[in-house]
């Protein structure tokens, strides 16, 4: 280094415009002496550019790839309503009838209901909503548009293909939908093939087969374009709306309407719509959604979930740039001390102390903003370019948005990371400062400096108060704030314990082997080296040891309130439409004909429908008989009294007094249907049940309230059914039964296809007495040699048509090995390299030792030990601190994740009580072995691999004479 | 004080050094015989590039000649593998070099017992003997200080210690004085001599004459060749008829 | 001060008259002791009754007589050179007068004369330090720390003589580079003018280049004084 160089500018600035000259000169001569240095030792250099760029890389990459991926509202304009103001929707199904409660975005945020719909005066009660009906409200051009799925035949194959249907000859489409070559479609019979559907095996010329409900449509392709079915996902076909009901389709959603015209719909005018029962997403809303957000009627658009992520996100971030300033300390560490000598002469030339620090840091400065620079550039590009990769495999099912650079975060980050840069050079740039000039003038070493008495001190009080919050934390329930808090400041106070710790490891070298004893002595002693590689250990191991509790303890809730979805061992198959039960049997018998199949029957209609079916009979009923059984509370009046019909207090819709019901949407509140031999076999029922239910009565599951006297009111009436097979409207036509009742433990019901998932047992005979209809909800798949093969459950999965699905009940899947194994990857490479790195540069510095060792008689053994010694100690201490002090952090997490409030559920209306009585105890299970082998496997390992990596005897390096 | 009969403790037989081949070869040493018995001091001085550190470097078993042998208590230092060698300089031989003699993380007693730590003696067996052989330099009381918080005149004299620790005997010394003042140089060549008369061997690379002199022989480098040697001294009593010369 | 031995040496180079002699000694000496006529004239006479000189041949025109070596005279040269300086009797002087002319006159391993030379003191600052060791120099009594003192003083005389003759060893290796990087490039000067003949003129008899080398006197001098 050239010191009068230095000493130059030093005085110079001095001389020169004052404070502000002063200083500017200073850096200016801290950075050229930066600039060379760097390039004398690349090494070093390479190292720290890696260290901070390397996070700042990855945060970069997965904040683009995030903001590239997300389809932001204002994105999704074009895709949504092309060139339109507004797209109306029908609400609630399709009818319409309520008023409307929505935000901005009611298609991601949800709306509400709030009353009876207006209506336009003249217009009659349940009048269809048609293009004239919604152009009379808005006014400007409407234009309908809807999509569906559509099956279409490609050879030997069937495709699904999802259709968008709009007319493509509007330029207000543009956006939505573009034309590539050929033209739109003048008539129902005619398509537009897009890049998607071509690579799903349409052809992009000629004619296709199309199959819907009906019968099997031909349609010719007269171009390709591109088409957007939804904000995220593209359509295969473009065709006119009138396709829908040319190839009778079923809409995919409910009717929609292009709003074209001049007039933006601002937010009042689409409060006007929501009037009428329409769902409105308006240009002018999406672009500056601020006054709906503040209109007091719509509900909050972020939920507590985004904080939580937003929170967890910044802690991650937080985290790596910590990991980044302990990892880089050790560096800039050693280069502080290699140019000890010329420090102390350029400040016996006169430099004051804070230039002297500004060489330090100067280099941390150059270094650091380098590799932050470079580290986002390279982020973002990774990151478009993963995205890039993402879409165009064939997992991806969403299509991201337009190229979106989130600039202020990515400059956020790399800011951050040259401050982290700049953290790590502090101390070393402190200690160069204050050094002992006579002594390194005069060559002597670095004497250890005592550990600042306070430090220890603050240090231990730091961590009892993070302890403390912690711990109040869990005990009162409280705050995801509080928890973060807790733990920064336990860990902080963690921290500042280091030095002192590393002295008392230091001190008990005594009674160790030679290479243990100087590898104890050397980290003791040289602290500002192996400080901070401790301190990377510690919050590596503390994350792991955090995570690991965290995770294993509520897996291990998970896996006691399991509750398995058939016998084990056993597939369910499900499916939908009628006829679908007759084809899974047949695909189950050819491809694995060892297997028994059983229907699980319950009594109503298929909630499953499928729009794809070929089947004659494929209309869903436009009504159906309900079944519900009444909870023996409530009083049912005796039929033909006063001659009206018998009052049964809340039907309707269901209210307290429905203990079960068919057409409820939870399977626990279903009535199934299994006839008397299996009953008796399979169930194991006693003798009175299975006269109960030859009686032509009803098995109930416990806690219904349904059974008096063993008797059950079951009340019957019929509901209209929607096109997409929901039950709706109010209770018709009302029948009260009473019939024999009996209650029968869950453990029988459990052995009924789904276990815990039936309310109650009737015969088939019993269900045709009382005209119920019956439905197939399931085929349960039985190997009588043992569980169902995974070779026998994959070959069906690949034949069953499309809308079945089978499950095989293989028990609790723990996913723990996967996460040890991600966990021990991720946070063991960290272990391992903050050692490593340490240990080199120990190793570096250690090499004049390395001649006296030679010149003693040590050989290469020794080297390596003393290496493997030095990467053991560090590694161990760090270990064995993360580990004390992640465990309460772990406790604390693990508490609120497994604590499980215990309330009753009603399936019958699906709402929950919470009980005041006592919660069930947290499931604390805290992975013994993962974190022994952490906290003695890594260091272990760490010096294997630093013994492993000497190559040279040591040699005697003297100069010859 | 003069060479007592019996095998000498260290012998050079017509040693040869070629470093280097064809027209860069630079010949360190040339057919050098030398002699080192028990009890005995032998000094090297010569000017730099005579070869100097090259011998101390051959006698030690740092570097192997070209031609010739080398033998240390009476085994050819030739027929050692790199292993038998490190062996050598553990019980055998101790070095002590101008400066950074000892390992600063260490203590100056775990100094004085590395080479037997080194060897797999016990830790306290161990620091018996370096305790004793501190005490014999005059430095017990530094035994649990650190090499920093010592004097240069005291570190050599730890570094005197661990090199005749245990059953060492021969100490190869290059320029052992040459950080030192002169009076601190004088004692630490003091103790090397009072270390040899009670039997150790020494040999002292040297350019200084003063510390030389302190050898019961001196030899002559000159370009790799011994051109002189100082051979038995004259008995003492011939001086005192002159104590002051012109 | 005794110039025996330098006049010897001299007239072993080749007979010279007596005020030759005297410019010769001082010549090469650089003045530093100068002589007169008389001195030299009384120590050749000692030196012939010693019959280590003889008288060479006759008187010439300026009626100078010339002196030259007898066989005695050059064994005693020779022993000269090959003897170190006995400190005990002879004054310091005498070594520096040694060296000088060992420099300057042809045919001398100045590089001998300074080891033998220095072996000398050595063998001395053995025998002087081996009586110190007897005696720690701190904590004795005065008269003890007197003679220390002078024993003392001994040792740095006799070290100051041995870094002299280092000092002179290193100039001698030093003036030997310069003097064969000159003929060097005299050679590449001569072979570029292309003259075989010429280099051969060039040379002198009787003595080789290596020679000329070793007794470091610069080829030029040497030319100039024929």
């Amino acid at each position: 280094m050239d010191e009068t160089d230095a000493g130059a500018a030093g005085r110079r600035g001095s001389r020169g415009a004052g404070a502000f000259g002063h200083w500017y000169a200073g850096w200016r001569s801290a950075l050229r002496l930066a600039r060379r240095d760097a390039s004398k030792h690349r090494g070093r250099g390479a190292l720290v550019v890696l260290l901070v760029g390397l996070p700042v890389l990855l945060i970069s990459a997965g904040l683009t790839a995030f903001a590239t991926d997300d389809v932001n509202p204002v994105e999704s304009l074009p895709r949504v309503m092309g060139q339109a103001q507004a797209v109306v929707s029908l609400s609630d199904a399709g009818v319409a009838a309520q008023r409307v409660l929505q935000g901005p975005y009611p298609m991601d945020g949800g709306y509400g209901t709030a009353g009876p719909a207006e209506r336009e005066p003249g217009v009659p009660k349940r009048a269809p909503w048609t293009r004239e009906r919604v152009q009379r409200l808005t006014g400007g051009t409407v234009l309908s548009t809807t999509t569906t799925v559509v099956r279409a035949e490609v050879g030997d194959r069937q495709v699904h293909a999802a259709a968008l249907l709009v007319d493509g000859r509007q330029p207000v489409t543009r956006g939505m939908a573009s034309l590539t070559s050929g033209r739109w479609p003048r008539t129902a019979d005619e398509v537009v093939v897009t890049p998607e559907g071509a690579a799903a095996g349409l052809p992009t010329s000629g004619t296709i087969t199309l199959a819907a409900r009906g019968r099997p449509t031909k349609v010719t392709v007269v171009g390709t374009g591109t088409g957007w079915a939804t904000a995220t996902a593209h359509a295969d076909l473009v065709a006119l709306p009138a396709a829908e009901e040319a190839w009778e389709a079923p809409a995919d959603r409910p009717q929609s309407f292009l709003i074209a015209r001049s007039q933006p719909v601002t937010w009042s005018g689409v409060k006007q719509l929501n009037a009428h029962g329409l769902l409105v997403e308006s240009r002018a809303v999406f672009e500056h959604p601020q006054e709906a957000q503040a209109d007091p009627d719509v509900p909050p658009a972020e939920s507590e979930s985004d904080i939580v992520v937003a929170g967890i996100v910044a802690l991650l971030v937080v985290g790596i740039l910590l990991e980044t300033v302990l990892l880089a300390g050790p560096a800039f560490a050693v280069s502080a001390s290699r140019q000890r000598r010329s420090l102390a002469l350029i400040a016996s030339n006169g430099a004051p102390r804070a230039q002297i620090r500004r060489y330090v840091l100067a280099q941390a400065v150059l270094l650091g903003v380098f590799a932050a620079v470079v580290g986002a550039f390279l982020g973002v590009v990774a990151g478009l370019l993963a995205i890039r990769w993402w879409a165009a495999s064939s997992h991806a099912m969403n299509a991201p948005g337009p190229v979106d650079i989130p600039v202020w975060e990515v400059l956020g980050v790399g800011a951050c990371a040259s401050v982290a840069s700049l953290a790590a050079a502090y101390l070393p740039a402190r200690g160069a400062s204050r050094l002992d000039l006579i002594g390194v003038l005069r060559g002597q070493g670095v004497t250890a400096r005592p550990v600042p008495r306070g430090l220890p001190v603050i240090g231990l009080v730091l961590a009892g108060i993070g302890g403390a919050v912690l711990a109040m934390n869990i005990a009162n329930d409280g705050h995801e704030a509080g928890i973060a808090i807790g733990a920064i400041v336990l860990v902080a106070g963690a921290l500042m314990l280091i030095p002192w710790l590393l002295s008392c490891v230091g001190r008990l070298g005594r009674r160790l082997p030679l290479p243990l004893r100087m590898a104890t002595r050397d980290v003791g002693r040289q602290r500002g080296r192996g400080a901070p590689a401790v301190a990377a250990v510690m919050v590596a191991v503390t994350a792991l040891t955090v995570l690991a509790i965290a995770n294993t303890s509520d897996q291990a809730q998970a896996r006691r309130d399991y509750q398995p979805q058939a016998p084990m061992g056993d597939g369910l198959v499900h499916g939908g439409g009628p006829g679908w039960p007759s084809a899974v049997a047949a695909v189950v018998h050819r491809q694995a004909p060892a297997l028994d199949v059983t229907p699980v029957r319950r009594v109503g209609i298929s909630q499953w429908f499928d729009p794809m079916s070929t089947s004659p009979d494929s209309h869903l009923p436009t009504s159906t008989t309900v079944v519900r059984l009444q909870k023996a509370s409530c009083a049912v009046s005796p039929p033909g009294a006063r001659g009206k019909s018998p009052v049964v207090p809340g039907y309707g819709s269901v209210g307290r007094c429905t203990a079960l019901g068919s057409d409820r949407h939870d399977r626990r509140a279903s009535i199934g249907v299994v006839d008397l031999r299996s009953a008796r076999d399979l169930l194991h029922l006693t003798d009175s049940q299975v006269d109960v239910l030859a009686r032509g009565g009803i098995l109930v599951a416990p806690g219904r309230e349904a059974v008096h006297d063993e008797h059950a009111t079951v009340l019957a009436g019929t509901r209209r059914v929607t096109e997409y097979g929901q039950a709706v409207g109010s209770l018709r036509d009302p029948r009260v039964d009473r019939i024999a009742a009996a209650t029968v433990s869950t453990a029988t019901l459990d052995r009924f296809g789904l276990a815990g998932d039936t309310g109650a047992l009737v015969t088939p005979a019993t269900a045709a007495s009382h005209h119920w209809p019956t439905f197939t909800d399931a085929l349960q798949l039985h190997d009588p040699g043992g569980p169902v093969s995974s070779g026998d459950e994959d070959a069906i999965t690949q034949h069953l048509p499309q809308n079945a699905f089978l499950q095989v009940e293989r028990g609790f899947q723990s996913n723990l090995a996967l996460l040890y194994s991600l966990l021990f990857g991720v946070f063991g490479t960290l272990v391992l390299v903050a050692t490593l790195i340490s240990t080199a540069l120990a190793q570096a510095e250690g090499r004049a030792d390395l001649g006296t060792l030679a010149a003693v008689g040590a050989t290469k053994r020794l080297r390596r030990a003393v290496a493997g010694s030095q990467a053991f100690v560090v590694a161990l201490v760090g270990s064995l601190l993360g580990l004390v002090v992640g465990f309460v952090p772990g406790v604390a997490l693990a508490w609120p994740l497994t604590v499980e409030h215990m309330g009753s559920y009603d399936p019958a209306t699906g709402n929950t009580t919470l009980a005041d009585a006592g919660a069930a105890a947290p499931v604390i299970d805290i992975p013994w072995l993962v974190l022994a082998a952490v906290v003695i496997g890594v260091p272990v390992l760490a010096a294997l691999l630093a013994a492993a990596a000497i190559r040279k005897s040591p040699e005697v390096t003297r100069r010859a004479a | 004080m003069s060479a007592s009969a019996g095998a000498p403790l260290l012998e050079l037989i017509r040693v040869s050094r070629v470093h280097g081949e064809g027209a860069t070869e630079v010949h360190a040493l040339t057919d050098v015989s030398l002699q080192v018995g028990v009890g005995e001091l032998v000094a090297v001085m010569g000017p730099s590039g005579s070869g100097k550190s090259t011998l101390l470097n051959l006698a030690g078993g740092l570097d192997r000649p070209t031609t010739g042998q080398v033998r240390i208590d009476g085994r050819d230092v030739a027929g050692l593998s790199h292993r038998g060698l490190a062996e050598l300089r553990r019980r055998k031989v101790g070095f002590v070099f101008q400066d950074l003699n000892l390992i600063p993380s260490l203590t100056a007693a775990e100094n004085a017992a590395l080479p037997l730590e080194l060897d797999g003696v016990g830790v306290r067996q161990a620091r018996a003997s370096a305790l004793e052989s501190l005490g014999s330099v005059g430095v017990a009381e530094l035994a649990d200080r650190f090499p920093e918080e010592m004097s240069g005149g005291q570190q050599q004299r730890v570094a005197i210690a661990r090199a005749l620790v245990g059953e060492r005997r021969l100490v190869l010394a290059d320029e052992p004085t040459g950080a030192l003042d002169s009076h601190t140089g004088e004692s630490v060549l003091r103790v090397l001599r009072a270390r040899c008369d009670e039997g150790a061997s020494g040999l002292l690379v040297t350019h200084e004459a003063r510390h030389a002199a302190w050898a019961d022989r001196v030899v002559f480098l000159r370009d790799g060749v011994v051109v002189d040697t100082t051979g038995a001294p004259p008995a003492a009593e011939e001086l005192l008829d002159h104590p002051s010369g012109v | 001060m005794s110039i025996r031995q330098g006049l010897l040496a001299l007239l072993a180079q080749e007979p010279m008259y007596g005020a030759r002699l005297r410019s010769e000694f001082e010549d090469r000496t650089g003045g530093t002791w100068p002589l007169n006529v008389g001195q030299v004239y009384t120590t050749l006479t000692r030196l012939e009754r010693d019959g280590l000189v003889e008288v060479s041949g006759r008187p010439d025109a300026e009626g100078r007589i010339a002196y030259r070596l007898t066989d005695a005279g050059r064994a005693e040269v020779t022993r000269w050179w090959s003897t170190p300086v006995d400190r005990d009797s002879t004054p310091r002087d005498e070594l520096a007068i040694k060296l000088a002319l060992a420099v300057t006159v042809p045919g001398v391993d100045v590089q001998r004369v300074v080891q033998t030379q220095r072996t000398a003191t050595l063998r001395h600052l053995q025998d002087l330090t081996r009586l110190k060791s007897r005696n720690d120099p701190a904590g004795v009594p005065r008269h003890e720390l007197a003679w220390q003192l002078v024993l003392e003083n001994l040792v740095y005389a006799a070290e100051g003589e041995v870094r002299w003759l280092d000092h002179v060893e290193a100039s001698l290796a030093r003036a030997a580079v310069g003097r064969r990087e000159e003929t060097r490039q005299r050679d590449v000067r001569e072979a570029d003018r292309g003259d075989g003949a010429d280099a051969s003129a060039e040379g002198h008899p009787g003595t080789s280049e290596g020679g000329r080398e070793a007794h470091g006197i610069p080829a030029t001098s040497r030319r100039r004084r024929r």
